[in-house]
């Protein structure tokens, strides 16, 4: 025998996780949020990450006391400085990273990132369990927890999730913990760190925005310092803002840091004194993770609840732009949502904050206009009773049809996926929204009895591989019945797009059955179908009891009337 | 990034290719050649 004896090594004793994710710094501090709460849970496993150079670096100081191991994958290490730059020199750096994740086996890794990169670096990990993406050996790609084929199916395909990215991190790892409000009194600020600057143009303000809000700060706050923080590429826009005439005799009390602190000393600049100011990005995250009140401005793609400060007491302002949130993709030379937050309404937020007092609706439509406050939403961050991220509307107007159906998919998901119930006033709507529920009644009833069907044949199929004599004619038969049903499903979901999101899943879900053998896939593809059809009734009887209670005020407010 | 190296990488990638088309199973280090290729297209975008 010739044969390589390959060593195996073994799993360690202690628990071992393995996280991937690839993605920006934003995800590796979201993630980073996660673990320490499910180290609150369970502090004897042991949890390594894998994570990109460029991205992981700038937040070490975050990342290097909660992990245990922190493997950074350093593509120009690989690339570049390969030399001569040939495969086998390439793919020799590579492997030894790999065998260097792989040194100590895990017992779970889990995906969080959703690109094609890392679901082929998780199929190369040596773990027991994979959670989230990979490629199987038939390089197709694998997702068999349920969170993950949600995430998957909903938050990379459009607008229609009502959770918190950390929230869904939490329900794909299984961390119970739940995070909590912050009872104590909001404090009095004496510093302003700013900002003024987000990854994409859509994401963010132009300059002449920001002058105006640092102004008409300052002006009215006249114990407050504004420090503004950024990275080297924002120098240029900083000078826009700072050489503006306006800013003349407030220059004592503005600090800029941009592209002079790293990011752990723009951390560290951050105490219990200070509000944050900006769009969606790192740095409201890193103050979330301190506990620092923050003012977030969400513009173009930035999905308000997806992206929020994972912390209560947090206010967002997002624009009520028809167009909003938009897709990166998509294009605009416009930027509508970008005029219609008035910086009125920032700097009334921002004189509230500053004083330690909540943003409330009656002064802010007594001393900034109606006008102002028409075209944009302002929420409140909380934590719900299930310790999950919830958007408080400060300004209480009808909600439209998107907004609502996002609220009862939560419910839904939340009970179909985890078993738990999460408590829920009824909304408002409005007149329009309450007519497109009511369209959307009869879609649900479509789709709800496609699953139905599907239930009925996969159960066909079953019966005739139990019975004496099965034949084959007869299996086929019902297999294309079956897929004649998926092709309804989607036609449903082409003619109500608000349903997206449980046939978009119920699809995920069908493309990663359980099972070697057709008995065990047609078990899976019940499972699946009577999975959709509890999903769609039960967001049938939400939208059913909604309607009726909105009826009823009607009904009491005409007979007030009379 | 050199002709050669985009060469030895399109080679190596039809030789996957071949092999999920004779329904043969990619070994790990079929999958390191996908990954390092995915890797390599991040890198440029």
């Amino acid at each position: 025998m010739n044969a390589e004896k390959i060593e195996t090594p073994e799993l360690p004793q202690k628990k071992r996780m393995t996280i991937l994710q690839l993605n920006r710094i934003g995800d590796i501090v979201q993630t980073a949020q996660m673990v320490r709460l499910l180290k609150e849970e369970h502090g004897d496993i042991e949890i390594a990450l894998v994570a990109r150079k460029q991205f992981a670096n700038p937040v070490r100081f975050l990342l290097d006391g909660l992990f245990d191991d922190v493997f950074i994958i350093d593509t120009d290490e690989i690339f570049r400085n390969t030399s001569p730059l040939t495969l086998s020199g390439v793919r020799k750096k590579l492997s030894k990273f790999i065998a260097h994740v792989n040194a100590k086996p895990s017992h779970v890794s889990i995906n969080l990132t959703f690109s094609k990169s890392s679901n082929y670096l998780h199929s190369l990990i040596n773990s027991t369990h994979k959670v989230g993406p990979y490629y199987n050996k038939q390089a197709e790609v694998k997702i068999e927890d349920k969170w993950s084929q949600y995430l998957y199916a909903t938050v990379m395909r459009g607008d229609m999730n009502p959770f918190n990215l950390v929230d869904l991190f939490k329900s794909i790892v299984g961390v119970k913990a739940k995070a909590k409000n912050n009872t104590e009194k909001l404090k009095t600020k004496d510093t302003i760190l700013i900002h003024p600057f987000a990854s994409q143009d859509r994401k963010k303000w132009k300059s002449n925005k920001w002058t105006e809000v640092i102004y008409k700060t300052l002006k009215e706050n006249s114990e407050v310092k504004i420090h503004i923080v950024g990275a080297n590429n924002d120098v240029e826009a900083t000078n826009e803002i700072l050489t503006n005439p306006i800013l003349n005799s407030y220059k004592n009390r503005i600090v800029s840091h941009v592209g002079s602190k790293k990011m752990e000393e723009v951390f560290e600049l951050m105490n219990d004194k200070t509000l944050f100011v900006g769009h969606d990005s790192v740095i409201s995250h890193l103050a979330a993770t301190k506990g620092v009140q923050s003012l977030t401005i969400a513009l173009g793609n930035a999905r308000v609840l997806e992206t929020a400060p994972y912390s209560a007491n947090n206010y967002i302002l997002s624009p009520k732009t028809k167009c909003y949130p938009c897709f990166p993709d998509q294009e605009c030379n416009f930027y509508q949502c970008h005029s219609d937050i008035p910086y009125q309404v920032v700097n009334f937020c921002i004189d509230k904050l500053v004083k330690g007092q909540e943003i409330n609706e009656k002064e802010l439509v007594s001393e900034a206009s109606h006008f102002l406050t028409s075209s944009v939403d302002i929420f409140k961050t909380e934590f719900s009773t299930q310790g999950l991220l919830t958007l408080n509307p400060v300004i209480s107007s009808g909600l439209n049809s998107k907004e609502a159906i996002r609220g009862f998919y939560r419910l839904g998901w939340l009970f179909n996926l985890s078993e738990i119930e999460e408590g829920a006033d009824f909304p408002t709507l409005t007149a329009n929204c309450q007519n497109e529920l009511k369209t959307d009644l009869s879609g649900i009833k479509h789709a709800f009895e496609l699953c139905e069907f599907g239930k009925k044949y996969s159960r066909y199929i079953l019966e005739e591989i139990s019975s004496a004599t099965p034949s084959l004619e007869q299996i086929k038969a019902h297999s294309e019945k079956i897929d004649e049903i998926d092709g309804l499903l989607t036609i449903v979901k082409n003619t109500f797009p608000r349903l997206a999101p449980i046939v978009d899943y119920l699809i995920v879900a069908k493309g990663n059955l359980f099972g070697n053998n057709i008995v065990q896939l047609s078990e899976s593809a019940f499972l699946t179908y009577n999975e959709g059809a509890n999903l769609f009734s039960v967001i049938y009887d939400l939208i059913e009891k909604t309607l009726k209670e909105a009826n009823k005020n009607i009904k009491t407010s005409t007979k007030d009337l009379r | 990034m050199s002709n050669n190296f985009k060469d030895e990488v399109m080679t190596a990638i039809e030789e996957v290719k071949n092999s999920l088309v004779k329904d043969k199973e990619i070994s790990d280090k079929q999958m390191e050649i996908l990954l390092l290729t995915s890797l390599l297209e991040e890198e440029s975008q």
